[in-house]
Parts: C-alpha cells; structure tokens; sequence
C-alpha cells in the first residue's frame, strides 16, 4: 500500500514539476512543494495505520460552549 | 492568465448547488423535530446576512477576492493570516464534503465499500473538472442543477401524495421549547453561510453590478428548497426524523408507485452529481485562493496537491455517522464563525478605515 501512494505522489511530480521547472517558475514550484509535502505528512501515515489526528479535535474543544448552549435538554 | 467570465445566473446556480447538494442529503434542520421546515426559515435570515455582507465587500474591492481584500484591508501580516483561515475554511469544507458523498454511498447504494474507493474516484473526477476551470464547472451545473431541482420537487410532491404522510406532523410548533429550534438553525445557518464561496467568484461575475441579487436569489433559493424538503421529512415521520441520518433519503425509499420500488437510486445518482460539481467547485476555488495567497499567477499546477490534501482529510476528518451527529453543533460554530464572523469583522473594518464609500 505505501508503494502504491508513493507511486501516486510519483506520478503527480511527473506530471506537473517538469513543465514548471522548465519556464522557471521557481516561486511557484515552492508552493507546489509545500503542498505536497503537507499532503504527505496526512497521507502515509494513514497507509502506515498510524492515528492521524482529525482537525476536529481543537473544533470541537473551542467551539463546545456554543454546542452545550445549543443542546436541547 | 486568460480572464474567465460567469454570467450572474451562473453564478447564482453554483450557490444553489454548493448549498442543496449536501444539504439535501444529510439535511441539516432535522434536529429541531417537528421545526425543520421553521429552522430552515429561521436560517435564512443569517444565510442573507452573510449574503448582504461578501456581496458589499466584494463591490467595495471590484476584481479582488476574498483572499486579496482581507490583505488590503488588514494589512500583511494580519491579512495574511486571516485570509489562511479562510483558506482552511474552504479545504476543511472541501473535505467535509467528500466525507458527505463517501459516507452516503457507502451507506446507501454500494453497502459494504469500502469509503475510500468512494472517494478517491470522487476527488478524480473532481480533479478532472477543476483543471478545466470555473467556466466549464459553471456549465455542467447549468445542466445539472435544474436535474436536481426537478428531482427534489418531483419525489416531495410524490411523497405528499403517499397514504402515510400528514402535514399535521409538523403541529405542535415549538413543542420542545425554543433550544431545539435553535440548535436547527445554527446547523441549516451553516449551510446557508457557504454564500461566503462567492467572495471567491464575485470577480468572474461579468456584468458585475448584480452581485448583491446573486447572493440573495441563491441563498433564498436553497433556504425554499431546504423548507420544502424538510416539511416532507417531518410529514412523514414527524417527531422521529431527528433519529434518521440520511432523513430526506429515508423517506424517498418509501415511494413506491403502482408496485415499481427503489427509485431511491435515481434520485440519489442525480444527487450524488450535485456533491460532485460541489467539490469541483470548491477544489477549483481553494486552487485558485491558495495561488493569491502565495501570490502565482496560475493555479492549475496547484489542483492534484490540494486533491491529496483534501482526501487525507476527507478519511479522517470523522470516523462515523455517529460522531457526525454528536458533534455537527461544535462544526457548526467554526463554519458559522468564519463565514459570518470574520466578514462582519471585515466589513466593521472598512467601515471604520474609510474604504467602505469610495
């Protein structure tokens, strides 16, 4: 299975990196990267079975005031 | 980059679809009861509101985005991190969406799939379409909407004519007192709120000056078709569909004309197209916002990143149906927060430096 996703971010490098590189698009390979990276940072360990925590964890800690007050009794 | 032009009817159908498709499925207002169809209303006045406001700010800043005014307006640094917050807003909604359409089918047409097949070849899909731009988005829906629309329509007026449904049910108004209510409101306000996505598109509308209808009719629009749809679920289950996840699907496997079963599956196909132009739509838009705030002249190059991003999220994002229910009132105060909040804030924020009236 991580094979497999590496595969993908292969092919997804493939077919966007050469084109930029190739009109020097340097800034725009940066954000092209950041991308990536973060979304890789979210994916394999997800394949690895690792527990990637939800972005619902700080929501639902700020936002439980206003889900108590709204919670019919 | 070529200047990409939607006409204001266009502009006003993606609402439409952004809001119903989703809305339509997991509908939102069912946790007020018997007051579903009265939340829905209810709702409209915020969904306005945040209508009112992005379509002022996005005339006040003519040819700028969301992302781009919140950095004129608060400066750089606070700007930026602002219209960040905004940008999460939108891949956090991205992702929920997907979490929508992968958990539906999985539960509904193909039991037993597992959810990320699902959404992997929805996010593909998505892709596909987004890289060809907000034109040809704009123009599958123009197709696709008035499908959904007619659907919609067609099963509720069905429904209503079925031996089991009594609009009776939806008396007593307010049986539980006023919290019910409430809670329905903030959940079918956050819906409603997502007129925020057309801080976004307001600079493709060409004529512009229409912004401010635009935003209305859409939001007006999917706040009647979330009233009609809402009085159908409660005509028919009364005070129980709050215990239904899919309510409004609930309720059209019940049809059944002259011994002809599952037309469910029509209808939910025709649905499920409308949470996909949604995430194209959205996928297209954060694209298009992430390239401003890292400030690109394209974005095309932007959109398979984003799709892994929103997909990773997409399976975490909630682990079950369940966990939806016990904390969809925690989401909706973030997604109220930042698409009604943060424009007010903005909008103070003009009003006080001077660029509201020039």
């Amino acid at each position: 299975m991580v094979v497999l996703v590496v595969l993908v971010f292969l092919v997804i490098i493939a077919i966007e990196v050469p084109g930029l590189v190739k009109e020097k698009m340097w800034r725009e390979l940066t954000a092209f990267a950041v991308l990536l990276l973060f979304g890789m940072t979210l994916s394999i360990p997800q394949v690895l079975g690792m527990h990637v925590p939800s972005p619902n964890v700080p929501i639902e800690l700020i936002f439980k005031p206003f889900a108590e007050w709204l919670t019919p009794k | 980059m070529a200047r990409v032009k939607i006409s204001p009817l266009q502009g006003a159908m993606l609402l439409i679809t952004t809001i119903t498709s989703t809305a339509i499925i997991l509908l939102p207002g069912a946790i007020a009861g018997r007051d579903a169809w009265l939340a829905s209303l209810v709702g409209l006045a915020v969904g306005l509101a945040v209508a009112v406001i992005i379509s002022f700010l996005g005339q006040r800043f003519p040819g700028k985005t969301i992302i781009e005014y919140t950095e004129i307006l608060l400066g750089k640094f606070i700007g930026k991190a602002v219209s960040a917050l905004f940008l999460t807003f939108f891949i956090y909604l991205a992702a929920l969406t997907l979490w929508d359409f992968g958990v539906f089918i999985s539960n509904s047409l193909l039991v037993g799939t597992p959810m990320v097949a699902i959404n992997i070849i929805g996010i593909l899909v998505a892709v596909y379409t987004a890289r060809y731009g907000l034109e040809v988005i704009a123009r599958v829906n123009q197709i696709f909407l008035p499908l959904i629309i007619i659907s919609v329509v067609a099963a509720s007026t069905i429904i209503f004519t079925m031996p089991n449904t009594n609009l009776s049910n939806v008396l007593p108004v307010l049986e539980n007192g006023i919290k019910p209510l409430l809670a329905g409101t903030a959940k079918v306000a956050d819906w409603l709120g997502e007129a925020i996505v057309l801080g976004m598109v307001i600079p493709f509308l060409h004529p512009k000056k229409n912004a401010q209808s635009v935003a209305m009719m859409g939001v007006l629009i999917s706040s009647i078709i979330l009233t009609l749809v809402s009085l159908v679920v409660v005509a028919t289950f009364g005070a129980n569909s709050p215990t239904l996840f899919f309510p409004f699907y609930s309720t059209v496997l019940l049809i059944e004309i002259s011994r002809v079963l599952r037309l469910d599956v029509v209808i939910t196909t025709i649905w499920i197209i409308g949470a996909f132009i949604k995430i194209s739509f959205l996928l297209y838009i954060i694209a298009h916002g992430t390239a401003q705030w890292f400030k690109l002249d394209k974005h095309n190059f932007l959109i398979l990143p984003l799709a892994v991003i929103i997909l990773s999220l997409s399976l975490i994002i909630l682990h079950s149906v369940t966990e939806y229910e016990n904390i969809s009132l925690q989401i909706s105060g973030y997604l109220l927060f930042i698409s009604l909040m943060l424009p007010a804030f903005l909008l103070l924020t003009a009003v006080i430096t001077g660029r509201a009236n020039n």
